[in-house]
C-alpha cells in the first residue's frame, strides 16, 4: 500500500518535471489536481479545527456538556456574532446586499490594523533603531569598535537612499522643514559618533534624543521627499553600496533556497520511491 | 567573426541543456557522496544552546511547525532535528501550526520522531493542531494556551495530558521555535517576543534568512537555521545526519554550477559586446 | 449604512486593539479576548470564502463549455474528494485516515516539486540575466558568488576565508541594508495600518456605492 501511494506520488512529481520539456497534459492536471485538492484540505482542517468546535457546537447546543469545550469559554450567543458576521461576508455573492459584507470587513480590517501597530513599531522600528546606537568606546576588540563605527554610518546610509533619495518633487517650505529635521538627525547622529568615541557618558540620554530625532526624520518621507545631492546624495550613495551587497547576499540565499528544494525531490525520487540511495 | 558569433549562439542555447546540467549536478552526488563536513555558525549553535539548556520532563518547547508543503525539503529536516535533540534529552514538547497546510506535516513529524525515541503521547509530547488568525493567535496564547486550543488536535481536553499540568501562557514556556516559510516567523517576534517577552528561536527558509539578521543581532531571536544549511548544521550537533547533511553534496555541487554559469555567461556577453564595438 | 457603518466599525476595532496594549483593566483584557476569538472567526469564514470563488470559477468553466473544462472537472473532483474524506469518512482525524493519505501523497508531492521548478530557471536566469553591467551589479555578483560559495562545505574547502568572508557580510553589510529596510517598511506598516484605522485607506471596502 505504501509503495502505492509514493508511485502516485512520484508519478506527480514526474508530471511536474515534464514541464521543463514543455508545457503538457499531465503537468495540466497535476496542476489542477494539487487546485482541488489543496482547497479541499484547506477546508476540512479550518472546519475541524475552528468552525465546527467554536461556531457550529456552540451555537447550535451540539454535545452540550460533552468533551468539546469552546473556545475562549464562548456562551452561545457570543459564538453566535462572529458566527454571523462571518456569514455577512458570503453576502458578496448577491449583488443587491453585497455591501453588506463590508460590516464583518470593517470588524477584520481594522482590528487586525490595530493589533499590529504596537508590536511592529516596537519589533522593527525602536528595537532596531535602539540596537543600531552601538558602543564604540569601551569595546576592547578595536576589530569590533571598527564594526560598530561600519554598521552604525551604513544603516543611516542606507536609509537615507531610501528615504530621501527615492523620489524628488517640487521644492517648498515643507521640504525645507524636512531637509532640517534629516539634517538634524544626521549631525546628531554623527556627534554622537564622535562623544561614543570620547566616553560612554551620556550615551544613553543621547540615544534616547536621537531615537526621537532619528525617528522624526525618517518619518518626514512620508510625508515629503527631497533632491539627491550634497552631504545626503553622498550619503545615499554609500546606501545603494550596502543595498546592493545586501541584495547580493539574499540573492546567494534564494539560488541555495531553490536547490535545497529540488534536492528534496530528488532524494524523495531516489530513496523514498526508487531506493536506489541509503 | 566566427568566434564572436560561437559567443552570440552560445548566449542563446536552449535552456533546457542548462535544465539538463542542474538536473545531472544535483542526481550525481546522491550516488557519490563527497562526504564534506558541515561547519557549525553562530547562529545555529545558539538555537541549538537555547534548546540545550532546557530542563528535562519539565515545562515543555513550544515548536510551531508553521510550513506548508512548498518548503518542506528546507524546513522539514529542522523539525526532525529539533524534536531529536529534544527527545534525546528528554525535554517535554508541544507542537502546534499557524498553517492549514502545516496540520498534517506538523503531526507527521511529531509521529516520526516520536516513534523513534519512545516518547510517550500526553506525558512527553502534544500535538495541539491548528488555529487560524496568526497575530489573533499568538496574541491569545499569550494569555491562555486553552483559549486557543482547549483542546489537543484529535478533541481531547489538555487537562488530561500531564504535560500540560500547569502550563498556562508563555510564562510556563522557556522556549518557542517556529519553522516558517512566510511570515509567521516575524509575527512570533512581534506578538510573542515584544509583549509577553517570549524567547523566540527561528528556521526559516533561506530566501527569507538574510531578513532575519536583524532580529538576530537584536536578541529578538535566540537562535536562527536558514535553509537546508542551517537543518544540516543543527543534524551535524544533535549527531544525527539527515536529509540536511546529504543535500549538502548537491548544494556544493549546483552552486559551483551556478557561479560557474554566471562567469561564462558574463564572459561570453562581454566578448559579444567588445566585438559588435569594434563591428561598429 | 453602506460606507459610513463600515467604516465606523473598522474605526473601532482599530482604535480598540491598538489601545488595549496600554490598558491592563480586567474588563478592556476581556473583551479583548473575545474579539480575538471573533477575528479568528472572520478570517476563518473568509478563509471558505475563497473556496467557494474557486468552485464557483471551475463551474462556470464546465457550464459554458470551455475548451480546458476538463482540467475544471480533475479540480472540482480533488476539491468533492477531499471534503468528502474529510468531512464525513469517520476516522478522518486518524493519521492513516484516507483524508490523510491523500494530503501526504498527492498534495504533497505536488507543490513541493512546483516550487522546486524554480531550481531550473534560476539557473537559467544565472546564465543570462546577470550581467556587470555597473558597479552596483557587480557588488551584488561578486556578494552573492561569495556567499554561494561561503556556505557549502566545497566553498569551505577551496579557502578558508571564504566562510569568514561570507559570515562578514552577513553580519555587516547585510545586517544593515536590512535593518535600515526593516525600519523603512515597518514605519510604512504603520502608516497603512493608522491610514486604514481613520478611514484615509478605503481599497478594503472595493466598489463605489
Amino acid at each position: 500500500m505504501t509503495l502505492f501511494w509514493t508511485t502516485i506520488g512520484a508519478i506527480l512529481t514526474l508530471s511536474i518535471y515534464s514541464f521543463l520539456y514543455k508545457d503538457n497534459p499531465f503537468y495540466k492536471f497535476a496542476e489542477h489536481l494539487v487546485v482541488g485538492v489543496s482547497a479541499g484540505y484547506y477546508l476540512v482542517i479550518y472546519y475541524w479545527n475552528y468552525i465546527d468546535p467554536n461556531v457550529v457546537t456552540p451555537v447550535f447546543l451540539l454535545r452540550v456538556g460533552a468533551d468539546r469545550i469552546p473556545l475562549l469559554g464562548m456562551d452561545w450567543w457570543m459564538a453566535l456574532i462572529p458566527g454571523i458576521l462571518g456569514l455577512l461576508l458570503y453576502m458578496r455573492f448577491f449583488p443587491k446586499v453585497a455591501w453588506v459584507g463590508r460590516w464583518p470587513l470593517g470588524i477584520y480590517v481594522g482590528g487586525y490594523a490595530g493589533l499590529g501597530l504596537s508590536p511592529i513599531m516596537q519589533a522593527r522600528v525602536i528595537t532596531q533603531l535602539g540596537a543600531n546606537a552601538l558602543p564604540l568606546a569601551g569595546v576592547e576588540d578595536p576589530f569590533a569598535a571598527m564594526t560598530n563605527l561600519v554598521l552604525g554610518i551604513s544603516i543611516f546610509a542606507v536609509m537615507t537612499y531610501l528615504f530621501v533619495a527615492k523620489r524628488s518633487m517640487g521644492a517648498g517650505n515643507k521640504l525645507v522643514r524636512a531637509g532640517v529635521i534629516v539634517l538634524a538627525a544626521v549631525i546628531g547622529y554623527v556627534g554622537y559618533l564622535a562623544l561614543s568615541l570620547l566616553s560612554n557618558a551620556g550615551v544613553v540620554s543621547l540615544t534616547n534624543i536621537l531615537l526621537v530625532v532619528g525617528l522624526l526624520g525618517t518619518l518626514s518621507y512620508f510625508f515629503f521627499s527631497m533632491k539627491h545631492k550634497g552631504l545626503l546624495g553622498g550619503l545615499a550613495r554609500v546606501g545603494i553600496v550596502f543595498l546592493m551587497v545586501g541584495f547580493g547576499a539574499s540573492f546567494g540565499y534564494t539560488v541555495m533556497s531553490r536547490i535545497s528544494l529540488l534536492i528534496g525531490r530528488v532524494g524523495f525520487l531516489l530513496h523514498d520511491w526508487l531506493h536506489l540511495i541509503d | 567573426m566566427s568566434g564572436v558569433s560561437g559567443f552570440e549562439k552560445f548566449l542563446k542555447i536552449d535552456r533546457r541543456w542548462i535544465f539538463l546540467a542542474v538536473g545531472v549536478a544535483v542526481v550525481i552526488p546522491f550516488f557519490f557522496p563527497l562526504g564534506l563536513l558541515v561547519d557549525v555558525t553562530p547562529p545555529v549553535q545558539s538555537l541549538y544552546d537555547a534548546v540545550d539548556v532546557l530542563p528535562p520532563s519539565s515545562q515543555p518547547l513550544l515548536l510551531a511547525i508553521d510550513y506548508a508543503p512548498a518548503t518542506l525539503p528546507e524546513l522539514e529536516p529542522m523539525a526532525l532535528a529539533i524534536l531529536r535533540h529534544a527527545f534525546s534529552r528528554d525535554v517535554n514538547v508541544a507542537v502546534m501550526t499557524l498553517h492549514p497546510a502545516g496540520y498534517g506535516l506538523a503531526e507527521r513529524a511529531g509521529l516520526q520522531v516520536a516513534e523513534e525515541y519512545d516518547r510517550v503521547y500526553g506525558e512527553d509530547y502534544v500535538y495541539l493542531g491548528f488555529q487560524p488568525g496568526t497575530s489573533a493567535v499568538i496574541l491569545s496564547l499569550g494569555v491562555n494556551i486553552r483559549n486557543v486550543f482547549p483542546e489537543d488536535a484529535y478533541g481531547t481536553p489538555l487537562s488530561e495530558f500531564p504535560i500540560m499540568d500547569g502550563i498556562r501562557n508563555y510564562d510556563d514556556i522557556p522556549l518557542l521555535i517556529t519553522l516558517a516559510g512566510w511570515s509567521a516567523a516575524e509575527a512570533w517576534v512581534y506578538f510573542a517576543h515584544e509583549p509577553f517577552g517570549q524567547e523566540v528561536g527561528a528556521g526559516v527558509t533561506a530566501v527569507m534568512a538574510t531578513d532575519y539578521y536583524p532580529y538576530l543581532n537584536t536578541g529578538q531571536l535566540v537562535g536562527l537555521l536558514g535553509g537546508m544549511r542551517g537543518a544540516a548544521e543543527y543534524e551535524g550537533l544533535v549527531g544525527h545526519p539527515d536529509k540536511g547533511v546529504r543535500g549538502m553534496d548537491s548544494q556544493s555541487i549546483i552552486h559551483m554550477l551556478i557561479i560557474a554559469l554566471i562567469v561564462v555567461g558574463n564572459i561570453a556577453y562581454f566578448a559579444t559586446r567588445k566585438s559588435k564595438k569594434l563591428a561598429g | 449604512m453602506r460606507r459610513r457603518l463600515p467604516l465606523a466599525l473598522c474605526f473601532i476595532a482599530g482604535i480598540f486593539t491598538a489601545v488595549q496594549y496600554f490598558i491592563p483593566h480586567a474588563a478592556v483584557q476581556d473583551f479583548q479576548e473575545q474579539l480575538l476569538g471573533w477575528l479568528m472567526t472572520l478570517l476563518a469564514f473568509a478563509f471558505l470564502l475563497g473556496t467557494v470563488s474557486l468552485i464557483r470559477l471551475h463551474w462556470h468553466k464546465i457550464r459554458n463549455r470551455a475548451d480546458d473544462r476538463g482540467y475544471s472537472f480533475v479540480a472540482l473532483a480533488g476539491l468533492t474528494t477531499m471534503i468528502g474524506l474529510g468531512l464525513f469518512h469517520p476516522a478522518h482525524h486518524s493519521p492513516d485516515s484516507p483524508f490523510n493519505v491523500m494530503f501526504q501523497n498527492v498534495q504533497v508531492p505536488i507543490e513541493a516539486t512546483m516550487f522546486s521548478l524554480l531550481a531550473f530557471y534560476v539557473a537559467s536566469a544565472a546564465f543570462r540575466a546577470f550581467r556587470a553591467r555597473t558597479l552596483e551589479a557587480t557588488l551584488l555578483l561578486v556578494a552573492a558568488c561569495v556567499v554561494m560559495l561561503g556556505r557549502v562545505p566545497l566553498g569551505e574547502l577551496i579557502h578558508e576565508q571564504i566562510p569568514i568572508a561570507t559570515r562578514w557580510i552577513l553580519e555587516v553589510p547585510n545586517l544593515a541594508s536590512k535593518r535600515g529596510v526593516m525600519i523603512g517598511v515597518g514605519l510604512g506598516m504603520m502608516a497603512t495600518s493608522l491610514k486604514i484605522i481613520l478611514g484615509i485607506e478605503r481599497a478594503w471596502m472595493g466598489g463605489t456605492d
